[in-house]
């Protein structure tokens, strides 16, 4: 259970710095889209991992909890790299913040 | 012998300059780069040769006078060079082969091990 | 900075071809190592159920009584109870003795139980030997084997810094994993897994150079204490604290109970559990109890200990997890390296990491011989070279992990009390490589990677079946199931195995799929860079 909870936090936070990126934003949201909300998916990016490695340091305990943050960040990492090299339009459901940039190009 | 310390003085001086200069001396590793591209003459096996077996007796050294000077008992200095060996090795390999030529390093390499010998015939006395 | 990433990216490309190979038997091996002591157990299926430690006194004053039956006037006895996963899952009792002439004498007993001797299994080497090939490469000496791995190590570490000064968006391209596009696909690729598992990467290969250091690195301990006929026994004690062992007094003192010394053992370290015993001289007035914990309680590689007098019961010292000292900092990093610690659920992250790893160094190989390929323009040697690289990396990529399988194939069929089965079981596995690496050579690339990958999906498949041919020990009766506890141990290997075999299966659809299409194109290169990305 503490794993899905770290994993849980841990892939909407690359998924969210993924978006942060334009060239994957073009990716996901399709190519009309104009670069936004960058900053907001960076500080929401930023954020999940933050709670993610807290997490792992509260249910884990220091030293296995670190060692547990590195395969956590690694697993969910490869799994939003997946996503968005197979599937890139689903990477918005990863993030807990699923909405477009502009509602035109949601469409 | 008074030149050694003036040559190694002078040596120090221009290393940083040197350091520059052969990273920014293209002609030959942009030979070698487009020798490999030709794939003419692939492999620096000089620069291995120097990496792996002078590389390995600098590293020993360096690491063991390094350590030698520290103000700890002689076997946490011994572990302590154990830890920092792998460490200091793959670094002067990696200084191996950023180097323009080849020659160079072997220089560098045998001044790097000559300094950390006299260091340790210095801290450690004649052991053998 | 043009010049020094170019310098870099060359030497990457050299130290990362000249080591590739060892490098990727490393990874693969030493990641199936994982799981040493599941295989061990998967591969001796004529074994009992693993014992059950309830009461750690009373299995300690077993095993003592079997050593004392055994090895009357032994100087040291030890006994390690199978709390924790680095052992076989039964007591296992160990004596010292020397015989008149001198000669030191070693005994080594596996109890069930009830005190009752282990049964026999058949000869084989298990999954220790699997594991150990990863830094002692079986067939050659293990101090060679540790100098050919500490140099990989070293290699190593030199590509993984190279590397990361070549990578030129380390950070902007963290997320670009672009398919289907011939060699930009696989520079992607090899990126994405090197980048992902960075943290692990460094982690395994300093660590790996740390626990090859007594041998690799020799020469540390002369020049910090030259060379002479003391300095092995004062390097033994000024720097890993082994000190010759005390003389008897011959004057005899009947053993302590060890029961009460056990209990004083969780007073003082509470978090600990008791997993070996160590009685130096026993019945001897200079007589010692030490009594140790496991190493994989915990990160460090280092167990806690309290060590008693052997005749009072008095502590003499203790000992706790702690990073007091530099040598703690090298057990830090080589128990993340063995990874003993890891539950369940780690160990799988582990095991991804380390597949990642071979997954790196293998993208790595493909791609510099597709580089390769586009450079080469009417240079009949070089392309010949070339030709010879590309055709060995099949057999070697996709042949090791079917000689990987084809070790627990020889595991179940090679028949039992043929002599040497153990070194047989081995040479299956090398054999197997060995001729695959053959049909690698022999085969156009394309057609080989395809037949070899497909071959690995089915021979990874195959095993659970196989295994429910050949024992009663199989997913039908190891999985946990409602009802009953089966042997998750056991039904892991399994378990992997399918899923090794699904990640072949998959790997091969692709390779065959492109195979189709360069069928169609009439004979381009594997790989040209003009293939259209899938429909999305």
């Amino acid at each position: 259970m503490s794993w899905i909870i770290a994993l849980a936090l841990a892939i909407p936070g690359f998924a969210a710095l993924c978006l942060s990126v334009p060239k994957h934003q073009r990716q996901v949201f399709g190519s009309s889209a104009k670069a936004n909300r960058i900053r907001t998916y960076r500080i929401t990016g930023a954020a999940f991992i933050s709670l993610a490695s807290l997490w792992c340091v509260v249910a884990f305990g220091w030293s296995y909890g670190l060692v547990v943050l590195f395969g956590v960040l690694t697993l969910a990492a490869v799994l939003v790299i997946l996503m968005l090299a197979l599937r890139p339009s689903y990477v918005r459901y990863l993030c807990w913040m699923p909405y477009a940039p502009t509602n035109k190009d949601h469409g | 012998m008074p030149h050694l310390p003036i040559a190694f003085k002078s040596y120090l001086h221009n290393l940083a300059a040197d350091w520059r200069a052969g990273l920014a001396d293209k002609s030959q590793s942009q030979k070698t780069m487009e020798s490999a591209k030709k794939g003419g003459k692939p492999a620096p096996w000089a620069r291995l040769v120097i990496a792996v077996f002078l590389g390995y007796l600098a590293a020993t050294l360096a690491t063991g006078a390094l350590t030698s000077l520290l103000p700890i008992q002689r076997g946490e200095q011994t572990v302590l060079s154990l830890l920092l060996v792998g460490l200091v090795y793959a670094a002067l390999f990696v200084y191996v082969f950023a180097l323009s030529g080849w020659s160079r390093a072997l220089r560098d390499l045998c001044i790097l091990c000559a300094v950390s010998g006299g260091v340790l015939v210095l801290t450690k006395g004649l052991l053998f | 900075m043009q010049t020094l990433r170019q310098s870099m990216s060359w030497m990457h490309t050299w130290t990362g071809l000249l080591f590739g190979w060892v490098l990727y038997f490393m990874f693969l091996t030493g990641t199936a190592g994982y799981y040493d002591a599941e295989m061990d157990r998967w591969m001796r299926p004529e074994h009992p159920a693993p014992v059950e430690v309830t009461d750690p006194a009373a299995f300690v004053s077993m095993g003592l009584d079997h050593a004392a039956a055994a090895a009357p006037d032994a100087t040291e006895y030890r006994v390690f109870l199978p709390i924790a996963r680095t052992t076989t899952p039964f007591v296992r009792v160990f004596t010292t003795s020397q015989s008149e002439d001198g000669e030191i004498v070693r005994g080594r007993y596996e109890l069930l139980a009830d005190g009752s001797p282990l049964p026999a299994a058949r000869d084989t080497g298990g999954g220790q030997t699997l594991y150990r090939m990863h830094w002692t490469f079986h067939y050659i000496p293990a101090v060679i084997g540790e100098f050919i791995a500490g140099l990989a190590a070293v290699f190593m570490l030199a590509a993984i810094i190279s590397g990361i000064i070549t990578h030129k968006k380390i950070f902007s391209d963290f997320f670009t994993l672009r398919l289907a596009k011939g060699q930009r696909s696989w520079l992607d690729s090899h990126n994405v897994v090197s980048v992902m598992t960075l943290p692990y990467q460094i982690m395994i290969t300093f660590s790996g150079i740390l626990l090859v250091m007594t041998t690799f690195f020799l020469p540390i301990f002369i020049v910090h204490y030259g060379y002479n006929e003391n300095t092995q026994n004062t390097v033994l004690e000024e720097v890993f604290g082994i000190t010759d062992p005390v003389e008897r007094t011959g004057e005899n003192v009947a053993l302590i109970d060890i029961a009460p010394l056990i209990a004083r053992y969780e007073e003082l370290l509470p978090d600990e559990r008791v997993y070996i015993v160590t009685i130096t001289n026993p019945g001897d007035s200079t007589s010692t109890v030490q009594l140790s914990g496991t190493i994989a309680d915990g990160v460090l590689r280092e167990p806690a200990s309290v060590k008693f007098d052997g005749v009072t019961g008095e502590v003499l010292t203790v000992s706790r997890r702690k990073i007091t000292n530099t040598m703690g900092v090298i057990n830090l990093l080589e128990g993340l390296h063995e990874g003993l610690f890891a539950g369940p659920v780690l160990r799988i992250g582990f095991v991804i990491s380390g597949l990642m790893g071979g997954g790196m160094i293998a993208t790595g190989l493909v791609l510099w011989t597709k580089k390769r390929r586009q450079k080469l323009r009417g240079d009949d040697k070089a392309e010949r070279n070339l030709i010879i690289i590309e055709r060995l990396n099949v057999g070697v990529i996709a042949g090791l992990p079917i000689a990987i399988a084809a070790l627990f194939y020889a595991n179940r069929l090679v028949p039992v009390g043929i002599e040497g089965r153990a070194e047989w079981e081995v040479n299956v596995m090398f054999l197997t490589w060995l001729a695959l690496i053959v049909h690698g050579l022999a085969r156009k690339p394309q057609s080989a990677w395809l037949e070899q990958l497909s071959a690995a999906a089915a021979v990874f498949a195959f095993i659970p079946m196989l295994n429910a041919l050949t024992t009663d020990k199989h997913l039908g009766s190891t999985l946990p199931l409602p009802g009953r506890p089966g042997d998750p141990d056991l039904a892991v290997i399994d378990l992997w195995f399918l899923v090794i075999g699904a990640g072949f299966a998959y790997v091969a659809t692709i390779a065959a799929r492109k195979s189709g299409k360069i069928n169609k194109k009439g004979g381009a290169i594997e790989g040209a860079a003009s293939e259209p990305a899938p429909a999305e």
